[in-house]
């Protein structure tokens, strides 16, 4: 029984001890004026504060000195009015709770500052709680705190500042305001050991920390940006008549001032302001700057700014989708399996109709499927979305890859150009097909020379086929050894090469035909693939070959790909030796008579005058 | 291989005008003018294909492409200058030839003995520096 009331006795002076540091929490607070922000109002506006509101009724600025009617509600019902001027009655106090503080009152617009009385932390521990000893000393905030002694009247406590030394005995639980800057709160004083646990307590200050939070970065042109603004106070005291200031250089922003009571410490606020993407026909960035505003209770300013830039994308946009289709038995024409659906989808968020022009090239093994050209004019209303689709024929079986589609539009004078989306993805199209290649070599030839003629057969499908070759020789030439016709399988990506030799009497510009190749796949589709014609130039006189092998050398090469050099002067080899000869003979002629016009006319002219 | 081919070509364009000068200088004008037409016209018609080669056988190509440059216009370009330089040695020749005999015929009974002498003694000093010089 002894040890439970023992026990009991104990923890009532353990609660009684950290009670009187409870006690302590009341010392931060104080019943303050609390200042709720600087208003500029008309008559007939008002201004919110917190419960209470503030509307001016008439303003007089007849009399020399202006003055105007205030009028108090406390949730919207009325409770009195002041008769305010800039002079003697510019402070007025509704039942301790409300006081307005009128700062000038010019063209009609009453300039004021509304307190609210409250009770509000203010002081916040500097030094915690610590224990000192006779003699030991603590500096906080230019002040010197020195414990002078201990007795059974309390603990005797010397402060020094600039203002010169004070000394106090303070009792458990005593504190002392030295001034508006410094406090000090005696929370025990140990009688015994001759201690004193003792903390100091400085004003509080408010923090304004400020984000954005916007959703995304881009934004399409006229559309409503999320734009939200978290204002939190990191600080350790209320924070006042807060006004957040939203502007944008591009942006519309419809809201650009808010104002909002207060925000007490570790808090935060979420502002949602309303904020509309600028209609631009070119991609740009944006900047949104928030200023906010805040006070303490003494009225002191606290502010702290946030910017954020965005991206806007034009009012006209265009995104590109491909989609590979089966083609249907019956119409597998080029031996391709499938074809594709291209879909453009062009996109308007401007508040206007815009007539814009798109351009879509195409590989050139795709063919529009009843289109001249992949070119659109088009009008895109406002606000809506307009879908260009048309089909395209692959060719040749292989991988298809896909620009992006290209729009332009004028707008104020000026033509802007934008580019859908990027198709990446590479598209496979299935199908048979054998190309055929025919090379002669030499394209110029003696009578009686050897023609060596080469026809390469490459199977470009995904399927293995069976592949005839026929290449016609004219009745001119005569086979000399090779064979000019084939018929095999060819593999997936396989080839063949046939060489074959001719000889010929004819002379002049001779036709070589063109080399077909019937082909069968797998799926018994059926297709052939036919070469170039080509063309032999036959020399009408037997040559040495010496001759031969100069005129090879200097005028043609052997590798037919360069055949088209002859381009230059088709007509050469047909020059027979007189057609040569009279060419040659009238550009003697002619060079002649035209130098000799000067020294005949010279000839003329002495003779005369010496006649 | 293109630069050798247009050095061979120099070459044998070369040996052909200074063949014609030859000519030009020690036999006769008119003869050097028939050479002139007649070696390439008797090329073209004896191996028509190896002179027709080689005339048209392209050494550049100006302006991008423009512009070839083949034989035959270096056969064109010779042909003019040594055509020019054959008629207009031809013309001074009759000039300086028939303008001192028609000079001297006008002005024989009006010009006094010393300038006669003065102009006989100019002509005897210019063919002794020509004599010289051949």
């Amino acid at each position: 029984m002894m040890m439970a009331a023992r026990k009991l006795v104990v923890l009532i002076l353990i609660l009684s001890f950290l009670s009187s540091s409870a006690d302590a929490h009341d010392i931060h607070y104080e019943n303050i004026w609390i200042f709720k922000g600087m208003y500029e109002l008309r008559p007939g506006e008002r201004a919110e504060l917190d419960g209470f509101t503030v509307k001016v009724h008439t303003v007089d600025m007849n009399n020399g000195q202006p003055s105007a009617i205030l009028l108090v509600y406390i949730n919207k019902d009325f409770k009195e009015s002041f008769y305010v001027d800039a002079a003697a009655n510019s402070e007025q106090v509704y039942n301790d709770e409300l006081k307005i503080d009128v700062l000038a009152i010019s063209e009609g617009i009453v300039s004021l500052e509304a307190y609210r009385q409250r009770y509000e932390q203010v002081w916040i521990t500097s030094i915690a709680k610590t224990s000192l000893g006779v003699g030991d000393i603590i500096e906080d905030g230019g002040y010197t705190l020195q414990v002078a002694g201990v007795t059974e009247e309390g603990a005797t406590i010397v402060a020094g500042s600039d203002e010169g030394l004070t000394e106090d005995i303070y009792l458990s639980g005593d504190h002392r305001k030295f001034s508006e800057e410094f406090m000090l709160h005696v929370i025990y004083v140990n009688r015994k050991s001759r201690e004193v646990l003792l903390e100091t307590l400085r004003p509080g200050k408010p923090e304004i920390k400020t984000d954005i939070l916007t959703g995304k970065s881009t934004y399409d042109s006229g559309e409503n940006i999320e734009y939200q603004l978290m204002v939190g106070n990191n600080g350790t005291i209320p924070l006042h008549g807060l006004i957040v200031c939203t502007s944008s250089s591009e942006a519309d922003v419809q809201e650009e001032k808010i104002q909002h009571a207060g925000l007490d410490p570790a808090k935060a606020k979420k502002f949602m302001i309303p904020i509309s993407a600028p209609v631009t026909p070119v991609a740009g960035n944006i900047s949104i700057v928030s200023e906010v505003t805040g006070y303490d209770y003494k009225g002191n300013q606290y502010s702290g700014s946030v910017q954020t830039e965005l991206r806007v994308r034009p009012y006209i946009s265009a995104s590109k989708s491909i989609e590979k289709l089966e083609k249907l038995t019956m119409d597998r024409d080029f031996g391709t399996d499938e074809y594709f659906r291209i879909s453009i989808l062009l996109k308007n968020t401007a508040g206007f109709p815009k007539a814009v022009t798109v351009t879509d090239e195409l590989d050139p093994s795709l063919i529009p499927y009843d289109l001249e050209s992949t070119e659109w004019a088009v009008l895109v209303e406002a606000n809506s979305v307009k879908e260009i689709s048309y089909y395209a024929k692959p060719t040749t079986p292989g991988n298809f890859t896909f620009r992006n589609a290209v729009v332009q539009w004028k707008d104020g004078g000026k033509t802007y150009t934008i580019e859908s989306g990027p198709v990446e993805e590479v598209f496979q199209i299935h199908g048979s097909m054998v190309t055929v290649e025919k090379y002669l070599s030499p394209n110029y030839a003696l009578p009686g020379e050897e023609i060596k003629i080469t026809v390469n057969m490459v199977n470009i499908g995904d399927r293995k086929v069976d592949a005839v070759l026929s290449d016609e020789i004219p009745p001119q030439f005569s086979l000399v050894r090779g064979q000019n016709n084939w018929e095999g399988t060819l593999e997936a990506g396989g080839s063949e090469q046939i060489i074959y030799t001719l000889v010929t009497e004819e002379t002049g510009q001779l036709r070589l035909p063109a080399a077909t190749v019937d082909f069968t796949d797998e799926n018994e589709q059926q297709g052939s693939s036919v070469s170039e014609e080509m063309l032999l130039y036959v020399e009408d006189m037997p040559g040495s070959s010496q001759e031969e092998k100069c005129y090879e050398e200097m005028t043609y090469t052997e590798d037919a790909g360069e055949y088209t050099e002859t381009g230059y002067e088709p007509e050469k080899p047909d020059i027979g030796r007189l057609k040569a000869a009279g060419f040659m003979v009238s550009a003697f002629i002619t060079l002649f008579c035209t130098l000799a016009i000067i020294p005949a006319v010279a000839y003329l002219y002495i003779n005369k005058v010496y006649e | 291989m293109e630069f050798l081919a247009f050095i061979g070509s120099a070459m044998l364009f070369a040996t052909f005008a200074l063949t014609v000068l030859f000519i030009l200088v020690m036999v006769s004008s008119r003869l050097s003018m028939l050479i002139l037409l007649v070696v390439p016209l008797l090329a073209v018609i004896i191996l028509p294909g190896t002179t027709l080669a080689f005339l048209s056988y392209r050494h550049f190509l100006f302006a991008d492409g423009l512009v070839p440059v083949n034989n035959f216009h270096i056969l064109v370009t010779v042909w003019s200058t040594l055509l020019g330089i054959i008629i207009y040695t031809e013309f001074l020749t009759w000039y300086l030839k028939s303008g001192k005999k028609k000079l001297a015929g006008s002005q024989k009974n009006r010009s006094p003995a010393q300038i006669r002498g003065m102009l006989n003694r100019s002509v005897l000093k210019a063919k002794e520096i020509l004599a010289k010089r051949g």
